[in-house]
């Protein structure tokens, strides 16, 4: 694993105890202070990457490393310097907002200054204003999905995982999500590997894309060049001159 | 210790606040409880009434050989008792302690009949074996001491409408005082109904409430982990820093501590079922303290070992209820689940009132004792008959296999098969009309 490489999949499989092949040799690299999309349509594999990355799911065949640790051999080490947001994730519905992100928040520092500022500056991100100390239940979708990109970045973790992000929200929520990521990003210089299946999304955010199809990589890059070397208007059009075989 | 503390925080916040625990804790058991009290009036009314009808034989030792005694040994004959004629007291002891079959056996006292005749009051000592605490086993050892009360209740009212009598003997009138014989002691002075009701309740509910609070901690600490994949939060829980054994471990204490919590409230309701009921059914005369009057059945030590034999088996339907629940989607799911682990404990209860662990080898007693669930039935019996061993066996096993569930829930949770596998498989609506013809 090269120096500046934080994420290294390599050759990576998983076939479902029901016999669906998901992943069918993935091999892809994220270097430190990045942004990689993956992208593809529903079922393509982009989930399942990353919940073998998250040490939720275990590899069949192949392996991941997060900062040189192997997912499969060493997931407490992996577990330590991610944070993962599932693409529809929740959160107890009779903690209180500042209760919720305390209860995350503890599983990273002992500290209650640290911890302090890890919630302070949840606060901020999800920008939920006073209503961060009243019960999840009574949160709106976008209200709740700005919670928990906020609980997943407060850790500031050196490599955050985000499975569609803005899933489900409206325009406005969606755009601010949108810029929330990109900011702390920059801000922060964490590695960010987010999936989604809105190629635009994608092309705003990130500096690489890696194209997933029947689990694998059909094509890598950054958003720009590939959309010149497929001489396509967006990501979309690239996608499918790709699967279609057109150049 | 950190996830454990982490855990068990969110689980206790989580469920105080939740209404439907709260009906759970104080709804459910007052309701339970009244239930409980009519049917035990009822069952205790019942016996009273078949004791009348009954048949059987009782040792006599007659030291008054006056016409009230004969009166006594007349009317139990009518009913269809038959009586065996004693010389002493000893001889008494002797002959009711090596016959099961007798129901007890009776000292008329010297001085019976001139008492009744110069209308003071007069007492009759019933003499009754506590061989086993079962129910059946107990309501038949109910039966001398009851008629022998009914005899002597006709027996005031007859003095009473034939002669003028003194107020004391209106009041007092024919008594019997009860003296029960538990293994090596006995117990003097006993109003032997009320202690046999007690008993009764004793054997029944002991375990009754172990399966109510199994019940309802088993469902707590299975909806809890269902509540992590209905509420989304599985996912995220799986890729934190934190140690799976207490995140499990979180779980159960949560659900031990709330738990804890209803027993107290049951407990207390309890406790006052336990004097009202013997109270009610002697008609207000008296109570039992039931916790004196089981200590001195099956002994101080025993109940302590039957203390840690119920914190087993409730941590054993707890760490099952939890590996079971692993595999559910949904909230519904896991309560279902939670209904099928706790089914067996009942029957288990179930059983016990009806099976005497006394006239089993120790081999059986140690086999019995060594069968997850089913053992809970037998602690109290087990106890009474002094069998140590099993009684030992019993919290130790259920505690071991709690531990080995644990550490199995543990390691299923460290892999993806919490994930993949799936117990309750909704099976989409309209499936049949997408399949290949």
């Amino acid at each position: 694993m090269s120096s500046g490489e934080v994420i290294r999949v390599i050759d990576l499989e998983k076939v479902y105890p029901r016999g669906v092949h998901a992943l069918k040799g993935l091999n892809f690299t994220v270097k430190r202070g990045e942004i990689y999309g993956l992208i593809g349509p529903n079922g393509a594999g982009k989930t399942t990457t990353l919940r073998i990355i998250a040490t939720v799911l275990q590899p069949t065949r192949g392996d991941a490393y997060v900062e040189g640790y192997s997912v499969s051999r060493d997931p407490d080490m992996v577990r330590r310097r991610i944070a993962y947001l599932p693409e529809d994730a929740g959160a107890y519905k009779y903690l209180t907002g500042i209760e919720f992100l305390e209860f995350i928040a503890s599983f990273y520092t002992d500290d209650r200054e640290r911890m302090h500022r890890m919630i302070s500056e949840a606060i901020r991100i999800s920008d939920l204003g006073d209503r961060i100390k009243d019960k999840i239940k009574t949160y709106s979708k976008g209200m709740l999905r700005r919670l928990l990109i906020a609980k997943t970045l407060m850790v500031h973790p050196p490599v955050a995982l985000l499975d569609e992000p803005t899933s489900g929200l409206d325009v406005i929520n969606a755009t601010r999500i949108r810029r929330i990521i990109k900011k702390y990003a920059r801000e922060y210089g964490t590695t960010i590997l987010l999936s989604s299946h809105n190629m635009l999304e994608v092309e705003y955010l990130c500096d690489r894309v890696g194209i997933i199809h029947e689990g694998r990589i059909i094509a890598e890059g950054e958003p720009r060049k590939l959309m010149e070397e497929y001489n396509a208007e967006n990501l979309e059009e690239v996608f499918a001159k790709i699967v279609g075989g057109e150049k | 210790m950190k996830t454990l503390k982490l855990i068990l925080i969110k689980e206790l916040r989580s469920m105080i606040r939740d209404p439907k625990i709260l009906i759970a804790m104080i709804i459910v058991p007052v309701v339970l409880t009244a239930i409980m009290y009519g049917a035990m009036i009822g069952f205790i009314g019942q016996t009273a009434r078949e004791a009348l009808t009954m048949k059987g034989v009782a040792a006599v030792y007659d030291e008054d050989h006056g016409n009230w005694s004969k009166y006594i040994i007349d009317e139990m004959n009518k009913i269809g008792v038959e009586t065996i004629s004693v010389n002493s007291e000893e001889e008494l002891l002797e002959t009711i302690r090596n016959n099961r079959a007798l129901l007890g056996g009776i000292v008329i006292p010297k001085g019976f009949s001139e008492n009744i005749s110069s209308a003071k009051p007069a007492k009759i000592y019933v003499y009754t074996v506590v061989r086993s605490i079962n129910v059946l086993a107990l309501t038949r050892m109910s039966r001398l001491p009851t008629l022998i009360n009914n005899i002597g209740r006709n027996l005031t009212l007859r003095v009473v409408s034939e002669k003028g009598v003194s107020e004391e003997f209106v009041r007092k009138g024919v008594k019997s005082v009860g003296i029960a014989m538990f293994k090596d002691r006995m117990v003097y002075g006993t109003d032997m109904e009320a202690l046999i009701g007690s008993l009764v309740m004793v054997s029944i509910f002991v375990p009754l409430i172990v399966l109510i609070l199994s019940s309802f901690i088993a469902q707590l600490s299975a909806t809890s982990i269902a509540v992590e994949k209905e509420e989304k939060m599985l996912e995220t829980l799986l890729s934190l820093p934190l140690s799976r054994l207490q995140l499990i471990a979180g779980k159960i204490l949560a659900s031990v501590i709330i738990g804890f919590i209803g027993l107290i409230l049951y407990g207390g309701l309890f406790a006052w079922y336990f004097t009202a009921v013997p109270s009610a059914a002697s008609g207000g005369e008296s109570g039992v303290n039931i916790l004196s009057a089981l200590s001195n059945v099956i002994g101080g030590s025993v109940l302590s070992s039957m203390i840690a034999s119920l914190v087993g088996v409730v941590l054993f339907v707890l760490s099952l209820a939890i590996l079971l629940a692993l595999f559910v989607e949904d909230v519904r799911s896991a309560q279902i689940i939670s209904g099928y682990v706790v089914l067996p404990l009942g029957i288990a209860i179930f059983l016990a009132l009806f099976v005497d662990p006394a006239s089993m080898s120790q081999s059986s007693r140690i086999a019995l004792s060594l069968i997850p669930l089913v053992n809970i039935g037998f602690i109290v019996n087990m106890g009474f008959i002094g069998d140590y061993l099993s009684l030992t066996l019993i919290p130790v096993s259920n505690l071991l296999y709690a531990g080995l569930m644990m550490y199995i829930a543990s390691r299923i949770i460290s892999t993806e098969r919490v994930f993949t596998m799936k117990l309750f498989r909704r099976r989409g609506r309209y499936r049949g009309l997408f399949r290949r013809r």
